[in-house]
């Protein structure tokens, strides 16, 4: 960005408006609540900390300061100066996506249904201020049913537009006139705290190891455990059946098939020993006729 | 009510079915109209009931008894009260609407709809039958479809996945068997009937009424699913087509959870009072690791079962309680989840038929290529995890509300399931829709009308509950109470 007053100047004017209040110069809006906020500071003491109330009132104008300082900075930066967008972005359409338009990502004044608004609103960052001062008849208030409180002094009035303006003024020398306000060591030691601010205080980095992370390996631990231990176990006994029921078909097929086929097979040879004895030979069948009867004789003598 | 419209609500798609058993296989557009007459038939019906149900009358309504096998005293015995008829409805919504989206099947479609309607009919009967022995048959009778319309019309492992389903199924459900004949045997006279075992207030020594209760919790805790029964359901939802992942997530989850609520519950009261706290541990387990394992998924659909296997945690966290609100959400949250869900996978078939893969990573960048889709994706994850305003968030926290005075500590840790399932969910939304658009998809076309038309009922049913429960609360809250009474619960939480 940079130099894009040229380019869109009801949004640069608007922006600059709204830095102005923001900055708290009256008699924009911003002056009128900082002051309330500034006046009731010193009289903020809790008990047992009588000297409370000027330590916020610094502490209030310091921030102010700063608010003053960085909105400046961005006003500055962005709107004024020169234009510090990259080449290959001044004047090259944009690559179609679907079936829109192509758009040219020069930098062009938004339409009026937004540029519309922001005038309205910055008329408003001009002159709401009024409602709640003395010179609108605290209106405010008496719409909020707050009563007011003691006039402020116009020494609080002084110092908060003085430190303000000090704050545009040390941005306008930095970014607008480029002029380094801190000498170069103190801007070296600085960088590392530079550094923690720039990355929000390392608070995503944190997240991201302390919450994010250990939450995706517990997801992944869980599908592991899901799919190996848990699953195993059901095809495990898928398994289990699948081998029993094998060991049961040999068994079936071996022993007990084994033992129907061995009767057979002991029939078989047994007829085969008793065949032996129908050698078709007359002498045999007389021999064993006659051994037979003589044996029976012997018997049949013995018992008798 | 004099019809018989029960019965005629079950055997409809039976009927429908044996019809398309004459059609020709060539005639496609027939067949598709009989299934579409015998869905949206049982979708009047169903509709018809919901008007004309009186939630205040105790018992049961449409009642239907004959005699059936009298040596058994098995009795042909349906009717509805304020638990089952939410199920129903729900059974037949989505009958309807999975059948819409099941004209995307290409082959064999005569067989796919003969299948499709004997599930519908199985579904149905189990949600109707008031007899156990009815009950188990209608049971049983789904698995089969359920088995060929995997195996068949699945995706690459669909073979494995399907008679993982249908013995893990099978296996749970012959231990309820076991259950269901120690109810018979134990009662006096021996009578099947769920109203007459309730009313005879079963008088079974300690340690069997234990087995008994465990017979069917087994059985229940397979369907529902209850970890560590969980595993056949991620393997069985990615593997269906996406009409039958619908079904499956929607309709046959239920199946499990409701059997708690019509036979475990009321037949064992003191058993249940002690499994209170089991039943709390094992649904904090259910909702924390189901959003755990389903935050580590790079496959889409994978990622929805293990949410189902999460909400499903919810219901049970519902029952652990054993007091109204509790048990209120539990139903409550059947039937969201259905519907929710139901709209999910539904959401992962239109994605995959497009681009024939549902790894997450593969995607980038949709919501500038398929915007509607984009807006309907975000609608239905939204609901999933529970945004305020759609139906999913009054259930869960109903659940949540009626669990915590009982059983804080497992309350606590629940809630942490609901971060959870914000964050996988967002992940999921990041993946598919936002980022630099992959150029594989630049020619992706948008969700069209019939596929609209699909989805656009579940999304009135979502707001329609989000913003006034009360439509389904009061059709169910007098049978809970009934339940609760009974179960000697809390109904004044």
């Amino acid at each position: 960005m940079g130099g894009l007053w040229k380019s869109m100047p009801v949004t640069a004017l608007t922006f600059t408006i709204a830095a102005i209040t923001m900055a708290g110069i009256p008699p924009f809006s911003g002056f009128w609540s900082k002051e309330e906020i500034l006046t009731v500071a010193i009289h903020f003491s809790p008990a047992g900390f009588p000297g409370a109330g000027s330590f916020f009132l610094g502490l209030v104008l310091a921030i102010s300061g700063l608010t003053a300082f960085y909105i400046s900075r961005a006003v500055i930066l962005t709107f004024f100066g020169e234009s510090r967008a990259k080449a290959h972005d001044r004047g090259q359409p944009l690559r179609a996506v679907g079936s829109g338009a192509a758009s040219d990502s020069r930098s062009h004044e938004s339409p009026f249904v937004m540029t519309g608004p922001l005038m309205i609103l910055s008329l408003g960052a001009i002159a709401i201020g009024f409602i709640g001062s003395k010179w609108g008849g605290h209106g405010f208030q008496h719409f909020l049913g707050i009563g007011t409180h003691p006039e402020g002094s116009s020494a609080i009035g002084f110092a908060s537009i003085g430190v303000a303006s000090s704050g545009i003024l040390l941005a306008l020398l930095r970014y607008g006139f480029k002029i380094q306000i801190l000498p170069a060591g103190l801007r070296a030691a600085l960088q590392p705290a530079y550094q923690a601010i720039h990355h929000s205080y390392y608070v995503d980095e944190l997240y991201e190891k302390i919450l994010i992370n250990p939450a995706l390996s517990l997801a992944r631990a869980a599908f592991r455990f899901d799919q190996k231990a848990v699953d195993g176990a059901v095809n495990g006994a898928g398994q289990a059946g699948l081998s029993l029921s094998r060991l049961k078909g040999w068994f079936d097929s071996v022993i007990v098939d084994g033992f129907v086929n061995g009767v057979g097979e002991v029939v078989g040879w047994t007829g085969g020993k008793l065949r032996l004895l129908q050698t078709g030979l007359v002498q045999n069948y007389l021999l064993l006729a006659f051994t037979s009867a003589v044996m029976l004789f012997i018997l049949m003598r013995g018992i008798g | 009510m004099n019809l018989p419209i029960l019965s005629l609500m079950v055997f409809l798609p039976l009927l429908a079915a044996l019809l398309i058993l004459w059609v020709p296989r060539g005639q496609e557009r027939i067949i598709k109209m009989l299934a579409m007459l015998a869905t949206g038939g049982v979708l009047a019906l169903s509709i018809l009931l919901l008007f004309q149900f009186r939630p205040a009358s105790a018992g049961f309504q449409w009642e239907e008894k004959l005699p059936w096998i009298l040596p058994i005293n098995a009795w042909y015995h349906l009717g509805v009260d304020g638990i089952s008829l939410p199920m129903i409805f729900l059974t037949a919504l989505l009958s309807f609407v999975a059948a819409i989206s099941s004209f995307s099947i290409r082959e064999r479609l005569k067989e796919y709809f003969f299948l499709y309607l004997l599930l519908v009919m199985g579904m149905l009967g189990t949600f109707v039958a008031l007899d156990l022995f009815l009950f188990y048959i209608f049971w049983e009778v789904v698995l089969v479809p359920m088995y060929f319309l995997i195996g068949i019309w699945g995706g690459p492992r669909r073979e494995y996945a399907a008679i993982k389903f249908f013995l893990y199924t099978l296996a749970g459900s012959v231990l309820m068997l076991l259950s269901i004949l120690t109810c018979y045997l134990n009662s006096n006279p021996h009578t099947f009937s769920i109203p007459a075992l309730v009313g005879q207030n079963l008088s079974l020594s300690h340690a069997v009424q234990w087995w008994v209760f465990l017979g069917f919790f087994i059985a229940f805790a397979i369907k529902v699913p209850i970890f560590p029964f969980h595993t056949w359901l991620p393997d069985a939802h990615v593997e269906a087509p996406a009409p039958i992942s619908v079904l499956l997530a929607g309709v046959l989850l239920k199946m499990g959870s409701y059997g708690f609520l019509r036979i475990s519950f009321p037949l064992m009261p003191a058993v249940t009072q002690s499994f209170s706290v089991i039943l709390a541990i094992l649904g904090v387990i259910n909702i924390v690791y189901g959003a755990f394992v389903a935050m580590a998924q790079t496959d889409f659909k994978r990622m929805v079962a293990y949410s189902s296997v999460s909400h499903m945690g919810f219901v049970l966290l519902g029952f652990s309680a054993l007091t109204l609100t509790g048990f209120n959400g539990a139903l409550l949250e059947m039937f969201n989840h259905g519907v929710i869900t139901g709209g999910m996978f539904f959401l992962v078939g239109v994605l995959y038929d497009r681009s024939h893969t549902r790894d997450l990573n593969a995607f980038g960048g949709l919501g500038v290529q398929m915007p509607v889709y984009a807006g309907f994706l975000t609608f239905f994850a939204m609901a999933s995890l529970g945004l305020p305003g759609l139906s999913g968030f009054v259930s869960e926290f109903m659940t949540l509300l009626g669990c915590f005075p009982v059983h804080p500590v497992a309350t606590m840790a629940s809630v942490l399931g609901l971060v959870l399932g914000a964050a996988y969910f967002l992940l999921m939304i990041q993946k598919i829709l936002l980022g630099a658009l992959n150029p594989k998809w630049t020619k992706l076309p948008d969700i069209h009308r019939v596929e609209m038309g699909v989805l656009l009922p579940l999304m009135l049913f979502i707001l329609w509950i989000g913003f006034w429960p009360k439509a389904a609360l009061a059709l169910q809250s007098p049978a809970l109470s009934n339940l609760l009474v009974r179960l000697g619960g809390n109904i004044g939480w």
